[in-house]
């Protein structure tokens, strides 16, 4: 579990590393705007580094109850009910983000295969960023798989517990 | 066959999968695979994942996890303290006094900030108490300050105009130019509605406080100056063509890391919580438009969209009329939906009806903004309701009824801007650049 844990926090760095660089790609590029310097595909990049922070976050934020859902009807529901009605939710997350992660795996190898390149002044290889999608659907597969294993046991998942602890963000 | 026979399966599967608690992002997932095994021999292997990649791996849709960014810096500073402390000397003269400031400082706020719940609790967290100890009644005070939280959307910087302009592929900057004037109607509305309140209702009114001196409240006004640099570096460097959203965006971040370290906030804690903090809230968001991409990209092969909009067209609708209607479907959708994904769901499925009616794209996202404004505080499921009910333990019920009289003056925004759409598209073609 601990291990399992630090995976996701490795990923919250990764994702948080990937936001500052989008901070810092669009800021290189206006001071280059200013002092005349071209700086390459930093539009691009910052894409990718956006792709990055989304997929790499994904586990974290599912964790903390970032992930938001229409529980209103769930909230009010017995404790006996909810519980089948939480594996249902899962099993469905599972199944999917499953196909999301071996199909975005695929698309990555069919782009090292062709030989994908970006479309910039600076082209490189499409696979490198691309990489992020099927890593972090994987890690976000593992989580729910995590939370799976915790409520079939009985005990409350993780994101339930950061719901009730109640925060606010849109 | 007709998509239109179809096409109520998919509504049915959506809401069974929302309602079933479901995250959003991944009933959009799941709904959008269905679509694609029904409607069409798409390979779903290949459509997925591409579809996903360039939603998610886009330059304009950089703007928000930025804009998240430094609205959770100003949340941890003490620039909503001096709000307060800066127009309190201002509005003690106006009938209603101090309930001004919520309005002014939601503004205010609003336009540093993108979003609704952020502007209601950082405004509120501080006004709030300050209101109940002079004596405000607490209606007013509750309403107020969960209306006019939602001025978060409507006022640039907007995390749902990005989604929206990300989703329609309408130009940001755009949309942000044409939040500003209707943005500045509606606290126009506010402030009347609650002078006139104000005036009907005397006796629940607190004696007024002594009045400052004018170079006390000139000095109070510095407390302001921060705050007003950085709209005018985020706001004016998108008006003047300077930067593009996310540009400015970048200077908005630079600027709150400014603010908090003069402000003597910015410690390595504090900036590692705002990244975090963002980078979740971005995350959700952006799970959420790469399936909704998805889902359009599906929509799109089953041709729903197309045969709605042909359907409508043979109703023979006025613009008056469809607006009419998709106003009320959006408050009932409104009432079970948050902002975002209104907004993706209506980009999926609605727009080629609003392109076939003629209707501006930058006047549709400036109406989609006030419905959800509206759907922010319709129970049971209003994010600002929810943000008031955490910061006064009233509950939602109770906040829901204090802030009615809002919920309608927000009603009657949409018919004022429908009437007078120039309110919206003016700002825009001012522009320095068409960028």
């Amino acid at each position: 579990m601990a291990t399992l844990n630090k995976l996701y926090a490795a990923g919250a760095i990764l994702a948080a590393i990937c936001m500052v660089l989008i901070a810092l790609l669009t800021l290189a590029q206006i001071l280059g705007r200013l002092l005349g310097v071209l700086v390459l595909d930093a539009g691009d990049f910052a894409g990718y580094a956006m792709a990055g922070s989304i997929f790499f976050a994904l586990a974290h934020t599912l964790r903390t109850g970032g992930h938001i859902r229409v529980n209103l009807l769930l909230i009010r529901l017995p404790a006996r009910i909810r519980h089948f009605i939480e594996i249902w939710c899962l099993g469905v997350a599972i199944v999917l983000s499953g196909m999301f992660a071996v199909f975005s795996a695929k698309m990555v190898v069919d782009s090292y295969t062709f030989n994908d390149v970006s479309t910039g002044m600076v082209p490189i290889p499409l696979w490198i960023p691309q990489l992020t999608m099927p890593l972090g659907a994987a890690l976000f597969v593992v989580a729910l798989l995590h939370e799976f294993v915790l409520v079939l046991r009985g005990e409350e998942p993780g994101y339930v517990t950061a719901e009730n602890a109640e925060s606010f963000s849109e | 066959m007709d998509p239109l026979y179809y096409s109520p399966l998919l509504i049915v599967a959506l809401l069974f999968l929302l309602g079933s608690g479901i995250w959003i992002a991944i009933s959009l997932l799941g709904v959008a695979v269905i679509g694609i095994f029904v409607f069409s021999d798409a390979p779903v292997d290949l459509v997925m994942p591409s579809s996903i990649w360039s939603a998610v791996s886009s330059w304009t849709l950089t703007a928000l996890p930025l804009f998240i960014w430094m609205g959770e810096i100003l949340f941890r500073t003490r620039l909503a303290d001096d709000l307060f402390r800066g127009l309190a000397p201002w509005v003690t003269r106006l009938p209603g006094r101090l309930l001004h400031v919520n309005v002014i400082g939601c503004g205010i706020f609003a336009a540093v900030s993108g979003s609704s719940a952020a502007t209601a609790a950082t405004v509120g967290q501080m006004s709030l108490p300050e209101l109940k100890r002079r004596g405000y009644a607490e209606p007013i005070s509750i309403g107020s300050i969960a209306a006019a939280g939602t001025l978060g959307l409507l006022i640039p910087p907007s995390i749902i105009m990005i989604v929206y302009g990300v989703s329609a592929n309408v130009s940001i900057a755009r949309l942000f130019l044409a939040g500003v004037i209707p943005g500045l109607l509606v606290i126009a509305m506010f402030m009347s509605y609650i002078a006139v309140w104000a005036l009907l209702n005397r006796e629940k009114m607190p004696p007024a406080d002594a009045g400052l001196s004018w170079a006390e409240k000139l000095g109070r006004l510095r407390l302001l100056l921060p705050t007003v640099l950085l709209i005018v570096a985020v706001i004016g460097s998108i008006y003047t063509g300077f930067a593009t959203a996310t540009e400015a965006a970048t200077l908005g971040v630079v600027g709150s890391l400014a603010i908090a370290w003069f402000s003597g906030s910015l410690s390595w804690e504090n900036f590692k919580i705002s990244l975090y903090g963002a980078t979740r809230t971005s995350c959700m968001i952006g799970f959420i438009i790469a399936a909704a991409a998805f889902l359009s990209v599906v929509m799109g092969y089953a041709g729903i969209p197309r045969a709605l909009a042909e359907w409508i067209g043979t109703m023979h609708l006025s613009a008056y009329q469809l607006i009419f209607a998709l106003t009320i479907l959006y408050l009932i959708l409104g009432c079970f939906l948050d902002g975002i994904s209104m907004v993706v769901l209506t980009t999926a499925i609605i727009m080629p009806m609003v392109d076939a009616a003629k209707i501006d794209l930058i006047w549709f996202g400036v109406f989609i903004v006030l419905v959800v404004e509206i759907a922010q505080l319709t129970p049971p499921v209003g994010f600002n309701l929810f943000v008031v009910q955490g910061l006064t333990g009233r509950d939602i019920l109770y906040v829901a009824r204090a802030v009615l009289p809002f919920f309608f003056l927000l009603c009657v925004a949409i018919v004022v801007l429908t009437i007078y759409p120039e309110l919206v598209t003016w700002l825009p073609t001012t522009m320095f650049s068409a960028r």
